[in-house]
């Protein structure tokens, strides 16, 4: 072949590029990815797109009906609450509050999880077992219920259930990444790494990193939609966010009290957080499989 | 001929404890004494379960042996222990192919990065001075410049092999180790990837120790050869003596299987 000399190619998709090509592919994903882009964006530019301040209480127009039925005025587009608050700016800002605890949750929890699952599945023996046994022992235990026993000792309040949520979201990710570490360090091209010269630190960086993108992927996504659901449940049942602040669970926990007068007061969080869950699924799935296909075809 | 380099009671034992429920296995490999000459081909045969690929992991230092010294150069290396600074200079000096390219190949690193990454770890070279090094010994591996942004799932398996022969000599090693690196290939492509091996060898003047099945391979580029069996070597000699005159039973064995498969009339007659 050298004999020859060819033009070469003159552009190299980068990874992330080839990612993309192959997540477009896939219609669902562009849609839920739109959607999540949507929450995103609302959550972010709360103050500016939101009409009306999420706590401002008016005496003149308290339980008004959304704006699509014929007695709903179109100043407040899905209605207000008992206390005369506007429904539509209270769902946008507790689209900030839950998303973006979410988000942070899932980060530490992942920064967290990811460190000691390595530090577990480059190690052997004893120490190896050990923190893969108590952590498996946790996993048995589904997340809301550990929060709850940690908010019962901390105290209520958001950033308390935050704490508790990310500690019951590490055990996932330490056993994760301690197996597909594990899996990793047996083949072979880790070998051929480590005849580079290469040692744990650089293995774990340059090999095995590069591999695990998919499963953190996976797993953060898994992880912020139970960070989502965790988060308003703990609203819902009184045990996360407290009142006057908007989160998409204490919203819904509050117009519980009015449902049968109003029941867009019930209806428009828990479609709001239905959709938000939905749309990191589906967004975390594309991601998934857009990945695969990058390194396989 | 000078030696390049010299083993001396290789030895390695399967230290797996008897535990409940499970058999011992024991297993020993050695001891191996093994002179190897600058430039010089040696071809490893023998059953499987010889220890083979064992050996061929302890010589490059990928499994520690439990005793015996490795000299490279009038450079000592016990084998048994595995120093980093000591190990640095082996990683340099022997270079192995492993049995399966495609496994040994990371999966989500173009082949430039897997190929940098002796180079970085090895050398002192800038990234600007890597490169053109990472592209020129992917043309002389017959592979195009642009390979260095391909993944494996692009490569055929012997566009993989070819990447591995890069990796391994991009150190420009004094003794190359192959484990089976002719297995998985088919026959044009293995005649091309064992003349390019050849040509590399003189020009590089490095040893080459291969482990093969292929008896007519063997026969064909080894000056040496090694016959194993049970963790033991029980014969060793040059080719044509070996293939003409083998002594061991073994050895007899392999070679009348191999001749058997020889027919005198060729295509055509």
């Amino acid at each position: 072949m050298p004999q020859f000399s060819l033009y070469e190619e003159e552009f190299h998709p980068s990874p992330w590029q080839r990612t993309w090509v192959a997540f477009r592919s896939s219609h669902i994903a562009i849609g839920g990815l739109i959607l999540l882009g949507f929450f995103v964006v609302f959550s972010v530019f709360a103050p500016i797109v939101s009409p009306y301040n999420p706590a401002e209480q008016n005496i003149d127009s308290l339980l008004i009906p959304p704006s699509w039925e014929t007695s709903g005025s179109i100043t407040h587009l899905f209605g207000t609450d008992p206390l005369g608050r506007d429904v539509f700016s209270r769902i946008i800002y507790g689209c900030r509050t839950t998303l973006g605890s979410g988000f942070l949750m899932v980060v530490l929890a992942m920064l967290i999880g990811v460190s000691i699952g390595t530090f577990a599945g480059m190690l052997r023996g004893v120490r190896s077992s050990i923190v893969n046994h108590l952590l498996d022992a946790l996993m048995a235990i589904p997340t809301l219920l550990i929060a709850i026993i940690i908010v019962a000792i901390l105290g209520t309040g958001l950033v308390n259930s935050m704490w508790a949520i990310t500690l019951a979201l590490i055990p996932q990710f330490v056993h994760r990444t301690r197996t597909f570490v594990r899996a990793e360090m047996k083949k072979e091209y880790i070998m051929s790494s480590k005849l580079d010269g290469a040692n744990r630190w650089q293995l774990f960086v340059h090999s095995i990193l590069p591999n695990m993108t998919e499963m953190l992927v996976v797993q953060g996504t898994v992880a912020l939609s139970i960070a989502v659901i965790d988060v308003s449940a703990l609203g819902f049942l009184n045990l996360g966010a407290q009142s006057p602040l908007a989160e998409l669970g204490a919203i819904l926990g509050n117009g519980l009290d009015v449902a049968y007068l109003a029941p867009w007061n019930v209806a428009l969080p828990g479609i709001t957080i239905f959709l938000l869950v939905l749309s990191i699924n589906i967004v975390g799935d594309g991601l998934r499989s857009a990945l695969r296909k990058r390194v396989s075809h | 001929m000078t030696d390049i380099m010299q083993v001396d009671g290789l030895t390695f034992r399967h230290n797996d404890k008897k535990r409940w429920l499970k058999k011992p296995e024991i297993f020993e490999l050695g001891p191996i004494d093994l002179t190897v000459q600058r430039g010089e081909t040696i071809a490893i045969i023998g059953e499987n379960r010889a220890g083979k690929s064992l050996l061929a992991k302890l010589l490059v230092g990928a499994i520690p042996a439990d005793e015996g010294v490795i000299e490279l150069n009038s450079h000592k290396y016990l084998a048994k222990y595995n120093q980093l600074n000591s190990q640095q200079k082996r990683t340099h000096d022997i270079r192995m192919i492993l049995q399966h390219s495609s496994e040994s190949m990371n999966p989500s690193v173009p082949v430039g990065r897997v190929l940098d990454e002796p180079l970085r770890l090895n050398t002192k070279l800038t990234e600007a001075e890597r490169k053109p090094l990472i592209e020129e010994m992917l043309t002389k591996v017959g592979l195009l410049r642009e390979h260095y942004y391909f993944y494996r799932h692009m490569l055929s398996d012997g566009q993989q092999q070819r990447v591995s022969l890069a990796r391994a000599i991009i150190l420009r090693p004094k003794v190359l180790i192959a484990d089976e690196p002719f297995a998985a290939l088919d026959p044009s492509i293995r005649s091309q990837t064992v003349n390019l091996i050849l040509k590399l060898q003189q020009e590089m003047g490095m040893a080459f120790i291969f482990i093969s099945h292929n008896l007519g391979i063997v026969r064909h580029i080894a000056d040496r050869v090694i016959v194993m069996e049970n963790g033991h070597i029980v014969e060793e000699g040059k080719t044509e003596t070996i293939f003409r005159w083998p002594e061991h039973a073994i050895t007899k064995k392999l070679i009348v299987a191999y001749q058997s498969l020889i027919t005198t009339n060729t295509i055509g007659e």
